[in-house]
């Protein structure tokens, strides 16, 4: 299973430029745009699944997260640069909301892949310097049945629609495979086409990397060593920071849910 | 074993040996200071030697640390210069010569190891001067043409020095020419309150994202 290691922080608006400035300069790279779509679907309710299994283990249902990165050319902009983001001070993205909501339910050739995972609770421990976290991913290139979409592929796996909302924002590839992200969200509150704002007057930062192995400890402490030499960098400029587990839970039903 | 006083007729065990001619003070105080300079400098040898060096700014801190105590150690041998020109160190009878006979030989060694000699010999060889010749004119000459160099060179860089401005957000020109917000020529970047200030909770963004629920305003975006 592919382990993420992560580090969090957040910045207030103003402080972008000055970020992006600091982090180019460190790095020697320049900030990439990237946009995507997010969609996270429930557990059908409707199905009685058993909390345990036949040999007597806990059963945990888990809510499963659809991304499609969104083409630039949906993006409401005249630059395609980091700058864009300096923009989006709205209650809502620079993209359509139709086309966003026309997503889930298009179908045929034309249909971008998405992207399935599904997200495990951090692990737990009081000294831990970075949080890692367990996903399992894979890629869905086309549905197939009467009525094709991803909606009606979901349904087939036992998922009704949940939430959805919209990431953008600007990414660093750094070395040692460390991607800095510092980007938006918007919350899309279904066909009525309205959103608003997540992360209002500021950015979420996320820099992490991936381990394609849990049992590969040597790289698993090699890339905390190199957060850790990120965050000791930043130090006195910007805290980066492991968040509350619990908050990263995507069970449902379980202790902090409803 | 080191002492200058004169050995006593009896070659007595028990004997009371008289150490009030050893130069105590001036043998500490130079072993004080090589002690210190050898740590640092096995320090720096270990630290080069890994696999992943250390930061920048530690190596340099490091350096002048150790730069400071060549200087120190230097200044503390010409202080005691003549002490120790006319310090003659010999063992005591008391010292056991047939078991810790290399311990001895260590000690009492005079001449230079051949690596020490060899740089020393190097460092003639480049420095061009004729020792053999015994023109002590010409070595002093030398000495002052080099003492010159490092001074011009030292005014040189005092002087690029002061041409740039190390602080703040404007050029030494532009600050001499006066341009710019007098406000910003403040700003010292080790003082700069320029922390980003935190809008919200990363938690809060997350059991968004992973919940799809607001921690701060209860609502449930999820039907």
């Amino acid at each position: 299973m592919v382990q993420q290691l992560s580090l969090y922080s957040v910045i207030d608006e103003g402080s972008f430029d000055l970020l992006i400035a600091t982090i180019s300069a460190l790095s020697g790279r320049s900030p990439v745009l990237f946009a995507n779509y997010n969609h996270v679907a429930h557990p059908n309710p409707n199905y009685a699944i058993e909390k345990v299994n036949a040999k007597n283990q806990l059963v945990e249902q888990t809510r499963v997260q659809l991304m499609q990165e969104i083409p630039f050319e949906k993006l409401q902009t005249e630059e395609y640069s980091y700058k864009l983001c300096t923009k989006m001070t709205g209650d809502g993205p620079p993209i359509e909301t139709e086309y966003l909501n026309s997503l889930m339910r298009s179908c045929g050739d034309g249909t971008r892949p998405w992207s399935l995972s599904l997200w495990d609770i951090p692990s737990a421990g009081k000294d831990r310097k970075v949080c890692t976290q367990a996903v399992v991913e894979s890629v869905v290139t086309s549905t197939g049945g009467a009525h094709s979409s991803i909606l009606s592929f979901l349904a087939e796996l036992g998922y009704v629609p949940g939430y959805q909302f919209v990431q953008l924002g600007t990414q660093f590839y750094l070395e040692n495979g460390i991607v800095f992200q510092i980007s938006k969200l918007w919350a899309l509150h279904g066909e009525s086409g309205k959103t608003s704002a997540v992360t209002k007057d500021g950015f979420l930062i996320k820099a992490y990397l991936n381990v394609p192995k849990a049992t590969d400890l040597e790289s698993i402490n090699q890339g905390t060593a190199h957060l850790q030499q990120l965050k000791r960098e930043l130090r006195d400029y910007l805290e980066l920071s492991i968040p509350d587990r619990k908050s990263m839970d995507s069970r449902v039903g379980h202790l902090n849910d409803f | 074993m080191s002492q200058t006083s004169p050995l006593s007729e009896q070659a007595d065990s028990s004997l009371k040996y008289d150490y009030s001619n050893v130069p105590a003070q001036a043998l500490d105080a130079i072993r004080m200071r090589l002690a210190q300079l050898t740590h640092s400098l096995s320090k720096i040898r270990d630290d080069m030697s890994k696999a992943d060096l250390p930061q920048w700014y530690s190596l340099q801190a490091q350096l002048s640390v150790t730069l400071t105590q060549l200087s120190s150690l230097t200044s503390t041998l010409q202080h005691f210069e003549d002490t120790l020109e006319c310090t003659v160190p010999y063992p005591l009878p008391s010292f056991p010569t047939t078991a810790h006979e290399g311990l001895l030989t260590t000690l009492m060694r005079k001449k230079q190891i051949p690596e020490v000699e060899n740089w020393i010999k190097d460092a003639i060889d480049h420095s061009g001067l004729d020792l053999e010749g015994r023109n002590w004119d010409e070595i002093e000459s030398a000495i002052q043409r080099d003492k010159s160099t490092t001074a011009r060179a030292l005014d040189f860089i005092n002087q690029e020095y002061s041409n740039y401005s190390f602080q703040g957000l404007y050029t030494a020109e532009e600050l001499s020419k006066n341009v710019g917000d007098p406000q910003s020529m403040i700003y010292r970047s080790a003082t700069s309150n320029a922390k980003p200030k935190a809008p919200f909770s990363v938690d809060s963004i997350l059991t968004f994202m992973y919940q799809g629920t607001m921690k701060t305003e209860e609502t449930s975006i999820a039907k």
